[in-house]
């Protein structure tokens, strides 16, 4: 057998395993909450990739695709607060026309020192569209000259937006910066503003999506999902198949593996950015509500906190009782934050009406009765139903349960003298 | 005050007619003074300070050697004894380089995880002692990933273990960038245990370790520490590719001590002796300890040591008490040991029984009796565990006690033998192809070797081109225009273990009261200890063992309260599965090849404790354990064992075989522990008296294969070692004490080792004139 028909041999087995992963059609496409119900059909979502240039370089190719805008309804240009947003972050040191550039790399395997980045997408908004540029290692002895390019794309850059960038892609390439003797590299992009779109995601709870690729994101939420798709773990052996042979041609599902990544975030992220702004209107997924709301209610920013609490509280009547009960907790925390005790003293209640209130509820409300309506006797009941209510099931009283039915009887008694 | 109960107890068997007939030797060692040097005038104040409030007014000679060279920025080795400050020696200059320059990175390399917290520990209370602050953090496998973060970008010193330092740190090297670029003191503690194959892996790990520091542009001096061994500066050198002076003249004062070897009872009229080393050393410790002296016992397997908890405690007259006798042993949860060396060290516990796992460094201080219920088996380790007792002032005394087997019996019938003897050397090869092989394939992986300028590609000196191509073959490695790249999809370090042991542990169950984990047994051990029915001790209490759960290697027990204890047999058996190479002689016939060395644990009995009856048995049903190796073995011709009496080929074997073990580590610059042996009078194969040699190491490390290629040197190398042995009728060093080989085994291993050198060595002869 000759070289040429052990790799022809090679490639069929590789199709028929890229078959079995995704079989044209086997699947429906799941039912999204955003219902947009797209399916990727040979491009991106059926669009087609407008144009494909490549310039040569020593030792190191640059593939550009562009992509039309609104061809998908999610592929849509994202505005840079939306970012600001997603990340978290108080910074307002970015200029609303900064420019986001989105990464992914493909390497030659997990992350260690020998791992190195052979293909980095980078992708941006143009006037022309989305256009992704695709750096591709043809000889590893250039691995500085394309590192520098690429560095220098990124440092023309404000922000960078990745998934899972943050423990993995810029690692990675920091790593490849210091072996290549290039250390200030490693630093820029350590400081370069970056939204990893995993850590947004995490934020949705413990959802399903939580610990979900990229792909199973999208296809899970916008609903886009990829057909012939090759699998993740099979991209190191076709590089190296690439090495021996030199036929750049096995790896074109590699490529197309990494420029469908790339679009999937400019989707998730544009996705992401709907869901944490207007999602209270229309998602009816109470954990990823609940999650919103508690995001928001960790950077003290009450309202949308409240609205998506709410929402969440409203969404629930299919969750666990102890979840609806701890999204209803949290509205009230929330509600109370925001001064409006007398609705969260009428949530406390609910809860006390049903059977999943823990003791800080029973303190709530008594306090609500105390120190809003000056009600010290009803107070001072709350806390003595409670502490029936531990007798009863021969639990201890818990410590600050006691010891306000100690200040609440010294108060009574004081009035009474 | 302790000096005078410990008088008072030493006087009693002096006059104990009983202990004095079946002591061998009592050896009085004097007071030493120590030899003081100066506090160095140029140590930064917070350490003058540091050394003040501790106490400390000048330094053991030893010590300030140490730093002199250093600071002098030379590598040194200090091989002082145990309790000499030898830590001292590294950390004060150490900690005076990152005071003088707080960039200055330092990493510490100890051989196992425990004594990493005791470390740290030592450096925190040095630094508030000094008020400085110093960023030292451990890195191992129980370090959160928070920590982990922290240390890389922030630790001034790491400490770490080799197994760490192969898999997390080099494989990870760019990450370490501020450690490798900063790097000045690299600190190598327990050097020993660095020999044969484990050394051999360390070596070569080091050596990654400096190509990487060059990469980085640093070049860090070594400090190592050791305990005795024959050869420190030769190991040393091959540890670190350095050249290192050794520091082995200690100036740490010596308290009076006392070393007594004895036998656990007379010799009855059959000239056997019936009582077991255990019993013996119960009955000795507990004379010391119910006189408030701090008594420690060291046994030679788990199953004594809880024996000895069990009868130091039933001995100890005050009931409420019984915690001040406790057991330290491998498989004990890291808390329990933690609260154990504790106590020692604060003297809340009076009696401990512990197995070598308190051999190693652990701090624990030094205590006042040290008794070793049997022969540690090396001259080594018998000096450490016996340099476990001595206490800065005061007197101490160490009882060697002989276990059943005759090597112990003629250790303390011939204490001269013993005190006569140089420790053990420790040999590495760090160029064993099996062992560089790996090595280079993790270094590839961390950085590409370059090529094509003419010089051929090195791992520390050693040339490795010739394993380049071959990784490049199996499509490992990838040669490119000017470097050799990484092209496999998969990590080397993660296939590779530095150890020949498995991590895989039974957890053992205890169910009396719900299910608590009460402690760990190692894989190789599960057979022998926690079968169906075993009685599982544990810190004293024991355990019936309703269910060994083999497939998810868990053990299920209840606290039982019974006079007896379970002692399983173990029957282990050489198959030789391929023949890869032999070669016959008219006296014997060579080969070489492929071997499994099986284990099976057949049948338990049940021993009644103090007085050992046999009062049961059972049967055991666990699989066959089976180590696949390769080894070397030899098969002696009808001609040389003619009119020999046939009883006494068997000893002759065993004889032939334990000259072997002395000898062949010395050819294959590895440790006794790498390799096996076994004989068999009638061997499956041809039905001759056959001798194994094999590697201790599932898959084999090429040591018997080197063997194999110099059997007729090391045959002649035996014979010569055997021919001038003083002994009179052999002894551990030549063919094994007569008592264990039998009588006249010593002169019939000469004659049968004449005959089949002259033999390999004609043969030989005759293979040069046919080339």
């Amino acid at each position: 057998m000759t070289n040429r028909e052990i790799i022809e041999r090679l490639r069929k087995r590789i199709e028929e395993i890229l078959r079995q992963y995704d079989p044209p059609g086997s699947r429906k496409p799941h039912a999204s909450t955003a219902r947009s119900g797209a399916e990727a059909g040979g491009g991106y979502g059926g669009y087609p990739e407008v144009q494909t240039q490549t310039a040569g370089r020593d030792g190191f190719r640059v593939y550009t695709s562009v992509y039309a805008a609104g061809a998908n309804q999610w592929l849509q240009p994202t505005p840079i607060d939306a970012i600001l947003l997603l990340a978290g972050s108080e910074e307002s040191r970015l200029a609303p026309d900064s420019l986001a550039l989105f990464l992914d790399i493909e390497t030659t395997g997990l992350s260690g020192a020998g791992t190195v980045a052979f293909l980095v997408g980078l992708g941006r908004w143009t006037d022309k569209g989305f256009e992704i540029a695709q750096f591709f290692l043809e000889d590893r002895d250039s691995e500085p000259d394309m590192l520098a390019e690429v560095g220098a794309q990124i440092g023309s850059a404000q922000v960078l937006v990745t998934f899972n960038g943050k423990p993995f892609d810029v690692p990675v390439l920091q790593t490849r910066s210091i072996i290549n003797g290039m250390p200030r590299l490693a630093s820029g992009l350590e400081s370069r503003f970056h939204l990893d779109l995993y850590s947004a995601v995490r934020k949705l709870g413990k959802h399903p999506l939580y610990g979900m690729s990229l792909k199973e994101c999208v296809e899970r939420f916008p609903g886009i999902r990829r057909l012939h798709d090759i699998p993740g773990r099979m991209i190191p052996a076709l590089y190296f198949m690439y090495e021996r042979d030199g036929d750049v041609s096995v790896l074109d599902q590699v490529f197309r593996h990494n420029r469908l990544d790339i679009l999937d975030m400019v989707v998730l992220l544009r996705y992401l950015h709907c869901l944490f702004t207007q999602g209270y209107e229309w998602c009816d997924d109470s954990c990823a509500l609940a999650g919103i709301g508690k995001f928001y209610a960790a950077r003290g920013q009450m309202e949308p906190a409240a609205r998506f609490l709410t929402a969440a509280v409203g969404n629930s009547h299919r969750s666990p009782p102890e979840t609806r009960a701890a999204h209803s907790r949290l509205l009230a925390t929330v509600l109370r934050r925001q001064g409006d005790w007398d609705k969260a003293a009428s949530i406390w209640k609910t809860l006390i009406g049903s059977s999943q209130a823990g003791y800080e509820d029973y303190l709530w409300l008594a306090r609500y009765y105390e120190v809003c309506l000056g009600d010290i006797r009803t107070s001072f009941r709350i806390i003595l139903e409670y502490i029936e209510h531990c007798r009863e099931s021969g639990s201890p009283v818990p410590e600050p349960v006691a010891s306000r039915k100690r200040r609440l009887a010294r108060i009574i008694s004081a009035t009474h003298s | 005050m302790s000096g005078d109960k410990l008088e008072h107890v030493l006087a009693e068997l002096r006059r104990d007619p009983r202990f004095i007939s079946c002591e061998t030797a009592w050896h009085h060692f004097p007071e030493t003074p120590g030899s003081y040097l100066d506090i160095p005038d140029g140590l930064h104040p917070a350490l003058k300070q540091a050394l003040a409030n501790k106490g400390i007014k000048a330094l053991y000679s030893h010590q300030r050697h140490a730093y002199d060279l250093v600071t002098r920025g030379e590598n040194v080795c200090v091989v002082t004894p145990t309790a000499s400050g030898k830590t001292m020696c590294y950390n004060l200059p150490v900690l005076q380089a990152v005071l003088k320059d707080d960039g200055i990175r330092a990493l510490y390399i100890f051989p196992t995880k425990a004594l990493a917290q005791d470390q740290l520990a030592e450096i925190e209370d040095t630094a508030g002692q000094g008020g400085f602050k110093v960023k030292g953090f451990t890195f191992d496998g129980d370090t959160p990933a928070s920590k982990r973060r922290l240390a890389r970008e922030t630790g001034q010193i790491i400490i770490t273990n080799p197994d760490m330092l192969h898999q997390a740190i080099l494989p990870h090297h760019p990450r370490w960038a501020k450690l490798f670029s900063s790097l000045a003191y690299v600190i190598v503690d327990e050097m020993h245990q660095y020999r044969g194959v484990f050394g051999s892996h360390v070596a070569n790990v080091l050596r990654r370790f400096k190509r990487i520091c060059a990469f980085y542009g640093t070049r860090p001096r070594f400090i190592l520490a050791s305990a005795t061994i024959a050869n420190p500066g030769e190991l040393a050198l091959g540890l670190t590719g350095e050249e290192v002076t050794v520091i082995d003249e200690s100036g740490a004062p010596a308290s009076e001590k006392h070393f007594i070897f004895c036998h656990p009872g007379t010799p009855d009229r059959d000239g056997e002796i019936r009582h077991s080393a255990i019993n013996a050393a119960a009955r000795i410790a507990s004379r010391f300890v119910k006189n408030g002296i701090q008594t420690l016992v060291f046994a030679r397997s788990r199953m004594s040591c809880e024996l000895l908890v069990q009868y130091l405690r039933d001995a100890y007259p005050n009931d409420f008490e019984k915690h001040r006798i406790q057991g330290y042993r491998g498989g004990y949860l890291p808390r329990e040991r933690r609260a154990v060396e504790k106590g020692i060290r604060e003297g809340d516990i009076l009696g401990i029984a512990a197995t070598n796992a308190l051999e190693l460094g652990i701090d624990i201080g030094g205590l006042d009796a040290v008794i070793m219920a049997g022969y540690p088996g090396t001259i080594a380790s018998t000096w450490q565990q016996a340099g476990r007792a001595g206490r800065k002032q005061g007197k101490s005394v160490a009882i060697l006690i002989s276990g059943g087997s005759p090597l112990d019996r003629f250790i303390v019938n011939n204490p001269d033998y013993f005190f006569a003897q140089t420790p053990e050397y420790a040999l590495i090869n760090p160029d064993n192809p099996y062992i560089l092989g790996q090595h280079v394939k993790c270094a590839a992986y961390e950085l590409p070797f370059s090529h094509g300028d003419g010089e051929s590609p090195k791992l520390g000196h050693t040339p490795v081109g010739h394993i380049l191509e071959h990784l490049a073959e199996q499509k490992i490695l990838h040669k490119g225009a000017t470097r050799w790249n990484w092209s496999a999809d998969s990590f080397p370090a993660a296939g590779i273990s530095l150890r020949s042991a498995t991590n895989e542990n039974f957890v053992i169950i205890d169910t009396t009261h719900g299910s608590e984990v009460i402690g760990e047994v190692d894989w190789a051990s599960a057979p022998m200890l926690i079968h169906d029915q075993a009685i599982y001790m544990h810190g004293g209490q024991q355990y019936h063992v309703i269910k060994l759960d083999y497939h998810d290697r868990k053990a299920y027990v209840k606290q039982v309260d019974v006079d007896y204890y379970t002692d399983a047999n173990l029957a282990v058996g050489v198959r030789v599965m391929t023949v890869d190479d032999s070669y016959p002689s008219a006296n014997m016939r060579a080969g070489f090849g492929e071997l499994i060395v099986t284990a099976l644990a057949t049948i338990y009995k049940k021993i009644k404790l103090y007085t050992n009856e046999n009062i049961g048995s059972g049967e055991i049903s666990i699989p066959e354990m089976n180590l696949h190796t390769q080894g070397m073995w030899f098969s002696l011709s009808e001609e040389v064992t003619r009119g020999m009496d046939p009883h006494c080929v068997g000893g002759v074997l065993s004889g032939m075989a334990n000259v072997l073990l002395n000898v062949a580590p010395l050819f294959l610059m590895s440790d006794k522990n790498d390799l096996g042996v076994a004989v068999e009078v009638r061997s499956v194969c041809d039905g001759r008296p056959t001798i194994y040699l094999y590697d201790s190491y599932p898959g084999g490390v090429g040591l018997a294969e080197k063997a194999f290629r110099m059997l007729p040197e090391i045959l002649r190398a035996s014979l010569d070692l055997i021919s001038s042995c003083p002994c009179a009728r052999g002894c551990p060093g030549c063919t094994g004490p007569e008592a264990q080989v039998g009588e006249g085994t010593k002169d019939l291993a000469v004659k049968v080792l004449k005959s089949i050198t002259q033999e390999a060595h004609r043969d030989q002869q005759g293979d040069n004139r046919e080339a």
